[in-house]
């Protein structure tokens, strides 16, 4: 089995779909944790669970992929870096091959 | 959908919080407890919680933080550094043991009763530390002139348990020095029994100096270091944040 890079979203296993979650949704400018869960409960019609967007978060900021901004409350904002924007620019492109296929696919039958 | 707000459930959750790994949450609790404490937390919320707890204990990242690893080079050097210096010590005791007995002197000597007593108060200093304590215990304030007792070892309260070990080797030497002597080493079982004793007492030493106060400043000065070095947001950063 090919070693997943460690600089693609793959890399996060199982938080990789909330770690995505989390990028777009700080793709517009910063959030705190529960506008991010509000924003990706819009975009994706589900709610993630407060352990694991903060499990995602943990793991993207260890990977410097976004990075929290001072806070006067307990409330801590978080940007997207030019990293993390880097790799959610790679994952949106490697998405829409694999929509475009499935579309061309699916006319096909 | 909007979780069903429930608060037994939000106070479990925040509960919960204190399950996660040290560094995790010296560096995200108090921010997870503000989301919680302005989100709606039903049950699924807190499974949602104690699940993540789990993971993270299991997580390499529990164990591969900054602060672990610097703490846990230290801890590895000083278990090796014990044994060596138990084993040491115990060869020394020998050759003290075969040159003492050889001067007429045995082990109903009175300084046995010193020995002895020494030994007792160090065993009692190194087992009255306990290896985990809880949070509680420490800053429990009736225990008093016993909590003082059970602080952290310093560094040279563990250099004198280990050296504790030489006279109490020499006295039990002096006790049947023909099976303990050096040119016996190999051919009976006591002087096995007696370096797994050795040993026993080196790897509880390396226990109890795992809440040394040297240990302790290495761990709080790396997770100081680890904390992120806030970035200047600029001026139009604020305007940007969704509330």
């Amino acid at each position: 089995m090919a070693k997943r890079p460690n600089d693609s979203l793959s890399a996060l296993g199982r938080f990789s779909e909330a770690g995505f979650n989390i990028l777009v949704a700080l793709a517009d400018g910063p959030k705190h944790g529960y506008a991010m869960m509000l924003d990706i409960e819009q975009m994706t019609g589900t709610r993630p669970g407060p352990g694991t967007l903060y499990a995602a978060i943990s793991r993207l900021d260890e990977r410097r992929w976004i990075e929290p901004l001072p806070s006067p409350d307990r409330r801590r904002p978080y940007r997207l870096t030019p990293a993390g924007r880097q790799v959610l620019r790679a994952r949106v492109a490697a998405l829409r091959n694999v929509t475009r296929v499935a579309q061309a696919r699916l006319a096909d039958v | 959908m909007r979780p069903r707000h429930r608060p037994l459930a939000k106070r479990v959750a925040l509960q919960l919080l204190e399950w996660y790994p040290r560094p995790w949450r010296a560096r995200y609790s108090s921010e997870m407890r503000a989301l919680l404490e302005e989100m709606p937390v039903g049950w699924p919320q807190t499974v949602n919680v104690a699940a993540t707890a789990v993971r993270e204990w299991l997580s390499p990242r529990a164990l591969g933080w900054p602060a672990r690893t610097a703490a846990g080079r230290i801890v590895t050097a000083r278990g090796w550094m014990f044994l060596a210096g138990a084993m040491l010590v115990d060869a020394l005791a020998r050759l003290l043991a075969t040159k003492i007995s050889g001067a007429g002197v045995t082990d109903e000597h009175p300084l046995r009763y010193v020995v002895y007593a020494l030994t007792l108060l160090t065993m009692i200093r190194m087992f009255s530390v306990p290896t985990f304590r809880s949070e509680k215990s420490r800053t429990r304030q009736w225990l008093g002139a016993v909590r003082k007792w059970r602080q952290p070892l310093t560094l040279g309260e563990i250099w004198f348990c280990a050296a504790m070990i030489l006279p109490f080797q020499v006295l039990r030497y002096l006790g049947d020095p023909d099976e303990y002597a050096l040119r016996e080493f190999f051919s009976s079982f006591g002087p096995f029994i007696n370096l797994f004793l050795v040993w026993s007492f080196s790897n509880h030493l390396r226990l109890v100096s795992l809440h040394t106060r040297r240990l302790q400043r290495v761990e709080a000065s790396r997770q100081k270091s680890w904390r992120p070095k806030w970035v200047d947001p600029g001026e139009d950063s604020d305007a940007g944040i969704v509330q």
